[in-house]
């Protein structure tokens, strides 16, 4: 059977290629995998593990991190306080069904159902809790108000105290994604999406505090995959052929029938099936 | 087994092929000596039709491709024998001399004729091709740089996929029947036009000369067969139009315009630039291109 029976256009990446890929993408956009306050990303070596990058990335000058308002301890406003801390995803795995790659959790309900990825990241975290310094922060007077006004009468808020232990308390977790890949139609191009199914965080107890970092991580996911991670399928996956460039032609995803699963992951491939159009 | 694989429909490549074709254009101009004369041609063809077809043992086959030829100009140059007309006395002097005489005209000497055929549409009857894949590094990229460096200089590393000739069958060039008719009008046209002092009462004079103008032409250029066939060997074997044709197009598929290119590393996320500046790049090895008789597969591997 040829590649292109049920379509015009095919293309499939395997598991091992796709892992290369996440590889080069964390080295070169680090900063969508790193997250901290300026403290920390002024100070890179205070993370919690150290940055894998590619020279270009202090050669052009570009982020390690992205920066992220320190950590506010509630209820402390007078004057406000927050803390430096540090989120990364240190190390991803990739792996298309059938799941032959990544073992996955009991709670996850192995094997890796058809036409489904799994992900494994492990997930590094730290805070600066800076104990020693918070004795040389003095209380404001009581009748200072913590709210303030600019000079429009609107309120603002003080920026707060961050006081700079420069260590902070690392733990790292192995966390667990399965997902499908969809193509939307994105800025006018259809678009390859991965959509986030469930998530799970090993080693967390009790049951509801994992429920809530598994629903915090799988929100991150969802929304971080649609906002920045998505794949225009003709220049991902087809060099932008100049042909389908030319006035009067379209692109879109090859209908079911005859193609059953589009994307599809299988075969430890995620592939495509694209048809064009001529005319209007 | 690759990291990637890419598949076009033998619908697509016959796009991507038609792409290419369209934009081959080859203009050329010669000159040279045959015999007699010397000529000079300018010419210029594109391309368009033909039949494709993929085959299963990875090559490409295109039949009947037409060469439209928006230029066919030439020009043969030779001398014309000298010869004179008139001179003699119409009024004798009765004692001795001539009191009126007609005048002596004198003709011949280089004479030129362009012939101009273009519109003239003929065939490449089969064209074979493998795919090949290059790798073109700019020569121009300074030493050292880092891809992206090369890339913002604007000399990136690009991978190729060529249409690469096997082999090119061009069919010789015909030319219309009418061929006899136009080079006897054009060498009647070229004489008086060279000739032009020449006064009116005098050119029945010189055409009872010279006798039929095509004869006249072969005798100069040694022509012994048919006009068409000798205008047709002149094209095809003294001009070498086929050869031209069979070089420009195996050049310009191996080597000047891929079916398709990118560059390498390929970017696949762009940069931003109010935050990260520098795009996502990955990088690719060992991309082979074949073709069955059913689709091109390009399969390449993903760079550490």
């Amino acid at each position: 059977m040829a590649f292109t029976d049920n379509c015009d256009l095919y293309a499939a990446v395997d598991e091992a290629g796709l892992n290369l890929i996440a590889r080069h993408l964390m080295r070169q956009r680090p900063s969508l995998f790193n997250y901290a306050t300026a403290f920390i990303a002024q100070y890179p070596q205070l993370a919690c593990e150290k940055v894998d990058a590619s020279g270009d990335i202090a050669t052009y000058s570009n982020p390690l991190f992205t920066v992220e308002d320190p950590l506010p301890l509630l209820g402390v406003d007078a004057p406000p306080v927050a803390l430096n801390y540090c989120a990364q995803l240190t190390e991803a795995l990739v792996d298309f069904f059938p799941g032959n790659v990544i073992a996955l959790p009991a709670e996850l309900n192995p094997p890796l159902p058809a036409q489904h990825f799994a992900l494994k990241a492990r997930l590094c975290a730290g805070l600066d809790c800076a104990s020693d310094e918070l004795g040389g922060i003095q209380p404001w007077p009581p009748d200072q108000h913590p709210i303030r006004t600019n000079d429009t009468g609107a309120a603002q808020k003080t920026p707060p105290i961050v006081p700079t232990g420069r260590k902070l308390d690392c733990f790292c977790l192995d966390g667990f994604v399965i997902g499908h890949a969809t193509v939307r139609q994105m800025f006018g191009q259809p678009t390859l999406v991965g959509e986030v199914d469930v998530v799970d965080v090993i080693e967390i107890a009790p049951r509801g505090l994992k429920q809530a970092i598994n629903c915090y991580l799988f929100d991150t996911f969802e929304l971080l995959l649609r906002e920045k991670l998505t794949f225009p399928v003709t220049h991902t996956f087809f060099f932008d052929f100049a042909f389908l460039k030319l006035p009067g032609i379209t692109v879109q995803l090859a209908p079911n029938p005859p193609v059953p699963n589009n994307p599809a992951i299988e075969d430890n491939q995620l592939k495509i099936f694209i048809d064009f159009k001529v005319g209007p | 087994m690759s990291n990637l694989t890419v598949a076009a429909s033998a619908t697509a490549f016959e796009r991507m092929f038609a792409l290419v074709r369209d934009n081959l254009s080859v203009l050329k101009t010669d000159n040279g000596s045959w015999g007699p004369f010397t000529w000079t041609y300018t010419v210029q063809f594109h391309l368009q039709g033909g039949t494709l077809q993929l085959n299963n043992d990875d090559t490409v086959e295109v039949k009947h491709l037409d060469v439209v030829w928006d230029q066919l100009k030439f020009q043969i140059c030779f001398n014309l024998p000298g010869f004179c007309v008139g001179g003699w006395c119409i009024i004798p002097d009765p004692f001795d001399g001539c009191w009126v005489s007609l005048p002596k005209i004198c003709i011949g000497g280089p004479i030129c004729l362009p012939l101009d055929l273009s519109g003239l549409v003929s065939e490449v009857d089969d064209l074979k091709a493998n795919l090949v894949a290059k790798y073109f590094t700019d020569p121009t990229r300074p030493p050292g740089v880092s891809d992206l460096t090369a890339e913002f200089l604007n000399k990136s590393n690009q991978w190729q996929v060529f249409l690469n000739p096997v082999f090119v069958d061009v069919l010789p060039i015909d030319v219309p029947a009418t061929i006899a008719n136009i080079l006897e009008n054009l060498f009647k046209q070229a004489i008086q036009n060279i000739f032009s002092w020449v006064p009116d009462w005098a050119w029945s004079l010189i055409w009872a000369v010279l006798g039929p103008l095509l004869d006249l032409l072969k005798t100069i250029l040694g022509i012994a067969e048919d006009i068409q066939n000798w205008v047709e060997d002149l094209i095809n074997k003294i001009f070498n139009l086929v050869a031209v044709i069979e070089t420009a197009i195996a050049q310009y598929f191996a080597s000047q315009n891929p079916l398709f290119q990118f560059e390498d590393p390929y970017p696949i996320l762009d940069g931003a630039p109010s935050h990260n500046p520098i795009p996502v790049k990955i990088p690719f090895r060992n991309l082979a291109a074949h073709v069955n008789a059913r689709e091109m597969v390009v399969t390449a591997d993903i760079g550490a």
